[in-house]
């Protein structure tokens, strides 16, 4: 029994460090470090049928990814990375590891406010967090349209609403945006007011909204994309959407982007990549996770269309970048966990 | 591989093994205190003493599990521990049995005596057997250790050590883990065989009687220093030390006064040896040499009595509080609270020690 | 500390119920021991090399003067509660199963022996966020609740230390019970039998004379439970609980601050030598070593009625909340799955990820053992404080979460890389650590050299030193003595060995997350990347495919190896 045992793991063990070591042919390709993973695959496989530019792709939080092509240095194998959060991108360049990039057609395809202005890097799908309700229990009158978040702290929503963990990206960067517009002390104002009313944490936005469909809360913040996905599993989902900052700055957005590594061994390549996702594969690269094209020529998913339009606050990326830490410590010391 | 003996041939007339001033500290600890000790060719020693006095350790550094602090251990005819010269266990060929045996668990008999044996020699199986026979244990070849009883695993490991046909063979309390009765027995077999082998052996007790009964020398040691190192009669008759004077055999030591070419004791006078330098002045008295007459008026007096079959066992107290042991036939018979005189056997010359050794 | 006491008898003295007195044997010198030796040492320096980068990152680099996060005392205050409640529940349940099913006799009692091992195959944030789901407002169990006791009825918090605690003791329990089953099972019972007989009561002799006599090997499994514990990511932020090691994530993910993070690192690697201090007061200088009945163990005692199934209850409600609740939603999660449900397994891919898997545990698991093979043998032949030491550095890893040891690891290459570069080497080494597997295996060897020691070593001591001696006097080379002697006699602790890095290496997610190459993917990857997105339906596939995988080796391993003495 042993001896069987033994033998096996020793083979085993001797044989596979030599089949380990990843093979690739000898077909162009770029390498892409993704914070990203949702239709990645799709997107780039379309890219390649384009193009005849293979395209690796390794997925991690941005924050790992970061770490990682710092120690890589100049030996990294990557071209590219993609994050979920303007802010990383923005921290990703002021640590000089992107490389600024001239091309007339992401000048064209991406609005201003949606890429660094000194071309290091480009948004490609964006996404919004706003206001999510139950129809049955609260209607859009009953928001603040002017300043939705804010809104919130207002008494009459004590014991109704909803909200995901501080440690959640999506809620760090939307206080950071409060932070940026309103100063700490009124930002710290609006969480505090948040606590206050005895908002329950959950761990993701899929929970929050099936709580407000459970009755557990009557209003929450969520990310558009993960209403459209419950709707898209169960179409009479009842739970609506309501554009925050409609008669304010808009609403909060971030993006999905990436930016060509300073390091990159394939930079031509991965420009190509940039101008392939911001036009032909705006679609393929959104709609699979229900997010808006950055692109304006591009039609959004049906399912969102139905969403209706809305105006949205100009992403400042060193905002988000740069005030994260700061986010953090207000929702702390706020005693929003 | 295994490596060839060292030992393989000892030059006639050349000693064995010897062992100059060795050392050996273990942290603050002297276990072994210069230590210098020779052993010829099928030579026999036991080597004995109480825990902890070193006997343990200095086999140790014999057998190259244990490296000398300082000194050296020359074996047939080469350093093998030294400022220069250091050969491990594997590289000596020096035969080892432990206490607990240390048959290997997962071998049979068999492999077990023949692990030491080259694996692919033609003459292996026929050597395993013939060891084997050696300590009758061939009709057990195929057991494992576990089915064996103590003293089959001692014969084993014996076996075992002696298939490389070591010169010397170190039995480290070899036979303490088995029954008292069984072990005399065992003892006497192992004795046998070595002689027969012609092999040497350095055998380590606690046991003074199996260090007496088995060793033709005997090395006393106490705090790690060499108390004695004579044959077993010299050691019992001619004590070193106080020490070895009580270790060796049941003693008492009794206070002489010097007088006029006179020693006189509580219960002997005698004329004073030759050579006896200045100082104090004990005899050994031993239970078979001291006497007893119940006829006069006897200053001493029976405290305990202990039947041992044909002997009977006095102990006696003296006028000056000395307690004192006598071993009689059984004929006599004296009763708890008699009085005695006491004396030594006619004949007798007890050995003297002074200022607690044995003068030169 | 033991980990795993294979618990088979290493010797015929031991099966004798005679432990040979050990003289502190030593056998120094030689030109094999200095190599030995030397092995150690270097497998020290290389096993500590990313720990030693990451203090130094934090400290060094900031010289000295670190950021600590906000709310630092309530991190530390949660992390105390949460090791010192998890700990005492599974000394609870560990303890109580394994006394449970070692003293009495009840209905299903024989396959309970070995079937409590199997959440050992169920990673803890697996079962996190399955629990999740089921406990969470929308979640089955409190619909069910609220319509039985009005939309209103109150409910006990999820989000809380508290819940956390439970996940994990159920997930972690088996540590206990292992060690303290094969304590329990080498105990002899004439101990028990003369405290009956002075007349104690069955259970005032299990409170003196059982209990503490199976207190090093309790408090041996609360500590490696604590380590878990402390290490865990997870599990603990799935419930929102902000333990040291959550801080760690939060601070470096929130805001880019290796070095706040490192540091806060440093505090848990305090945490653990606190741990393994406790462990070693506690246990004080106990280390029970008994004569006699290793082979007969306590007779067990025929429960009855009520109490039998009380009994067989007991372990089936471990048994249930532990691993078949969580395998069955996974069950029901992967059947229900639009896409990615049980028809992926037939996808290639998933092939390629199960293998990844496999074979990077395997070479982990090779790894580790190795080096655990080469300290305990080293540890055997010389015996000297420094060989010990440099082991005990070796096995430092265990303590420090998976993301830091992959930090580390990243550190460690890139100082490597630059001092290549100061000499005129360029090129090539700062992406060696991932551009191939290396820098996983490098991080697991790193992270799991100590449950593969324990073991190894743990078998190794059970050996008196006279059969080291005993072999080397016969000529064998020290190389040989491991062959012939320690390796033959060794194996149940290298199988145990090879079992757990192997486990431990499937459930393993941080490492492999950052220090993977281009390419590939394992099943724990699959599953974090569709469960991040709160695709459960999608992750349940991987995750489960890890359980049943994991759940192989503990099978062979507790029930056809290690039957007869460890669990029957």
């Amino acid at each position: 029994m042993y001896r069987k045992f033994f033998g096996v793991a020793a083979v085993l063990s001797l044989l596979l460090p030599v089949l380990v070591g990843c093979g690739s042919d000898d077909k162009e390709t770029i390498r892409v470090y993704s914070g990203r993973h949702y239709d990645l695959e799709g997107a780039f496989n379309g890219f390649a049928k384009d193009t005849g530019i293979n395209v690796e792709f390794l997925y991690g939080s941005d924050a790992e990814l970061l770490e990682r092509i710092k120690a890589e240095g100049e030996d990294t194998p990557a071209d590219l990375y993609m994050t979920v959060d303007a802010g990383n991108l923005w921290l990703a360049a002021k640590d000089d590891l992107l490389q600024p990039i001239t091309s007339p057609t992401l000048d064209d395809a991406v609005p201003e406010g949606l890429r660094d202005p000194q071309d290091r890097w480009v948004g490609l799908s964006m996404r919004a967090r706003t206001v999510m309700y139950n129809p049955d229990k609260a209607q859009p009158s009953d928001f603040d349209s002017t300043d939705s978040y804010a809104g919130l702290d207002d008494p009459k929503w004590k014991g109704r609403l909803c909200g995901r963990t501080a440690d959640s990206s999506y809620m760090q960067s939307l206080v950071a945006q409060m932070i940026d517009q309103h100063g700490r002390d009124k930002a710290l104002e609006i969480v505090k007011g948040w606590v206050a009313n005895d908002t329950k944490i959950l761990t993701d936005d899929v929970t929050v909204l099936k709580t407000i469909d459970a009755g557990g809360c009557d209003v929450a913040l969520t990310n558009h994309y993960y209403l459209a996905r419950v709707l898209a599993d169960d179409s009479d989902f009842p739970v609506k959407p309501f554009w925050a900052n409609q008669d304010g700055d808009g609403v909060h957005v971030n993006i999905s982007g990436a930016g060509v590594l300073k390091n990159a061994d394939n930079a031509p390549a991965a420009q190509k990549l940039l101008e392939w996702l911001a036009t032909t594969g705006q679609n393929a690269f959104c709609d699979g996770n229900y997010e808006y094209p950055v692109n304006p020529d591009v039609k959004p998913d049906a399912l969102i269309e139905g969403f209706g339009t809305y105006e949205f606050a100009p992403i400042n990326a060193e905002a988000y970048g740069s005030l994260n830490a700061e986010a953090i410590k207000v929702m702390s010391e706020a005693g929003y966990r | 591989m295994t490596a060839p003996p060292l030992t393989a041939a000892v030059p006639p007339g050349e000693l064995l093994l010897s062992l100059e001033s060795v050392v050996k500290d273990f942290g603050r600890t002297r276990a072994v205190d210069g230590i210098s000790l020779t052993v010829g060719p099928g030579e026999i020693i036991a080597m004995v003493g109480p825990s902890g006095c070193g006997k343990s350790t200095t086999l140790r550094m014999v057998a190259g599990l244990e490296r000398p602090d300082s000194g050296r251990v020359r074996l047939a005819g080469r350093y093998v521990a030294g400022p220069d010269a250091w050969v491990p266990a594997e590289r000596r060929g020096v035969g080892l049995v432990f206490q607990d045996h240390a048959l290997f668990p997962h071998l049979t008999v068999e492999n077990n005596v023949g692990f030491g044996l080259p694996r692919r020699s033609p003459t292996r199986t026929a050597r395993i057997r013939e060891v084997l026979d050696l300590v009758s244990m061939a009709p057990l070849a195929g057991r494992y250790p576990h089915e064996l009883s103590g003293g089959e695993q001692q014969r084993v490991a014996l076996a075992r050590a002696l298939a490389p046909g070591p010169p010397i063979v170190l039995l480290d309390e070899a036979f303490s883990s088995l029954d008292r009765g069984l072990r005399a027995q065992i003892r006497t077999d192992t004795v046998a065989i070595l002689r027969h082998t012609g092999t040497a052996a350095i055998l380590i007790t606690h046991d003074r009687d199996e260090a007496l009964a088995t060793g033709d020398r005997v090395v006393i040691m106490r705090g790690g220093r060499i108390e004695q190192d004579a044959t077993p009669d010299e050691a019992f008759h001619h004590p070193a030390t106080r020490f070895v004077a009580t270790f060796v055999g049941d003693a008492v030591l009794l206070p002489a006064e010097r007088d006029a070419g006179m020693l006189y004791s509580e219960i002997a006078e005698m004329i004073t040896p030759s050579g006896i330098g200045h100082g104090e002045v004990e005899l050994v008295a031993r239970p078979h040499e001291v006497t007893l007459d119940a006829g006069g008026p006897g200053k001493a007096e029976v405290v305990a009595l202990e039947f041992q079959g044909a002997f009977v066992l006095y102990t006696l107290t003296l006028q000056s509080g000395i307690t004192l042991r006598s071993l009689q036939p059984h004929e006599v018979r004296l009763d708890l609270g008699a009085k005695v005189s006491v004396g030594l056997a006619p004949g007798i010359t007890p050995s003297i020690l002074v200022d607690g050794v044995r003068p030169r | 500390m033991t980990l795993l006491d294979p618990g088979l008898p290493a010797s015929s003295a031991a099966s004798e119920g005679e432990r040979p007195r050990d003289r502190g044997n030593r056998f120094r010198g030689g030109r094999g021991r200095t190599g030995w030796a030397g092995g150690v040492g270097l497998i020290a320096v290389i096993a500590s090399l990313p720990v030693l980068a990451v203090v130094i990152d934090a400290f060094a680099a900031t010289g000295g003067d670190v950021q600590w996060p906000p709310r630092l005392g309530h991190m530390v205050i949660t992390t105390m509660v949460l090791l010192v409640s998890v700990g005492a529940a599974t000394v609870v349940i560990g303890g109580g199963l394994a006394w449970l099913v070692t003293a009495y006799s009840f209905p299903g009692r024989g396959a309970f022996s070995w079937l409590l091992v199997l959440p050992l195959a169920m990673p803890a944030y697996i079962a996190g966020f399955v629990y999740l789901y089921l406990l969470d407002y929308p979640g089955p169990i409190q619909t069910q609740w609220r319509e039985w006791f009005g939309q209103d009825a109150w409910f006990p918090d999820v989000h809380s230390t508290g819940m956390a605690a439970v996940v994990l003791s159920l997930c972690l329990y088996p540590y206990v019970y292992l060690l303290a089953r094969s304590a329990l099972l080498e105990q002899a019972p004439a101990t028990y039998d003369a405290a009956r007989s002075l007349g104690c009561s069955p259970t005032r002799a299990l409170l003196r004379v059982v209990l503490p006599l199976a207190r090093p090997s309790l408090m041996a499994g609360a500590a490696l439970v604590m380590m878990e514990t402390l290490t865990d990511f997870g599990t603990v932020a799935y419930f929102n609980v902000e333990t040291v090691t959550v801080g760690v994530y939060r601070v470096w993910k929130g805001t880019f601050d290796r070095q706040s993070a490192t540091a806060l690192a440093s505090l848990v690697l305090a945490f653990a030598l606190i741990v393994i201090l406790a462990e070693r007061l506690a246990r004080g200088r106990a280390r029970y070593l008994q004569k006699g009945g290793a082979d007969r163990g306590f007779t067990p005692v025929p429960l009855r009625g009520a109490k039998a199934w009380a009994a067989t209850g007991v372990c089936s409600l471990v048994l249930l909340l532990a691993f078949a609740l969580p395998v069955w939603q996974l069950v029901w999660w992967a059947g229900n799955a639009k896409d990615g449900g049980f028809s992926s397994l037939l996808d290639e891919r998933y092939l390629e990820y199960l293998w990844n898997s496999l074979r990077i545990g395997f070479i982990a698991a090779a790894g580790c053992v190795a080096a655990a093979v080469v300290m305990a043998h080293a540890a055997k032949l010389t015996q000297g404080r420094g060989v010990e030491m440099a082991s005990q550095v070796a096995t430092v890893g265990y303590a420090i979460p998976g993301v830091v040891v992959a930090i580390g690891v990243l550190i460690a290459t890139a100082w490597v890389d630059d001092g290549a570069e100061a000499i005129g080497i360029s090129g090539g080494i700062g992406a060696v650590a991932t551009g191939s597997v290396i820098g996983v295996v490098y991080a697991y060897l790193v992270r799991f050299m100590a449950p593969a020691y324990q073991s190894v070593d743990a078998s190794f001591a059970k050996m008196p030193s006279s059969l080291t001696g005993a072999a080397l006097s016969l000529g064998s080379m020290p190389r040989q003595v491991l062959t012939r002697v320690h390796l033959p006699l060794a194996r149940a602790g290298v199988a145990v060995a090879v079992v757990l890095v192997l486990i431990d290496a499937l459930k393993e997610l941080p490492i492999v997350l950052l220090l993977r190459p281009f390419g590939f993917t394992t099943l724990s990857i699959q599953a974090y990347q569709e469960a991040s997105e709160a695709r459960w339906e999608s992750a349940a596939t991987p995750a489960l495919t890890i359980v049943v995988v994991a759940t192989i080796p503990v099978l062979i391993l507790f029930r056809k190896i290690l039957p007869a003495k460890a669990l029957t």
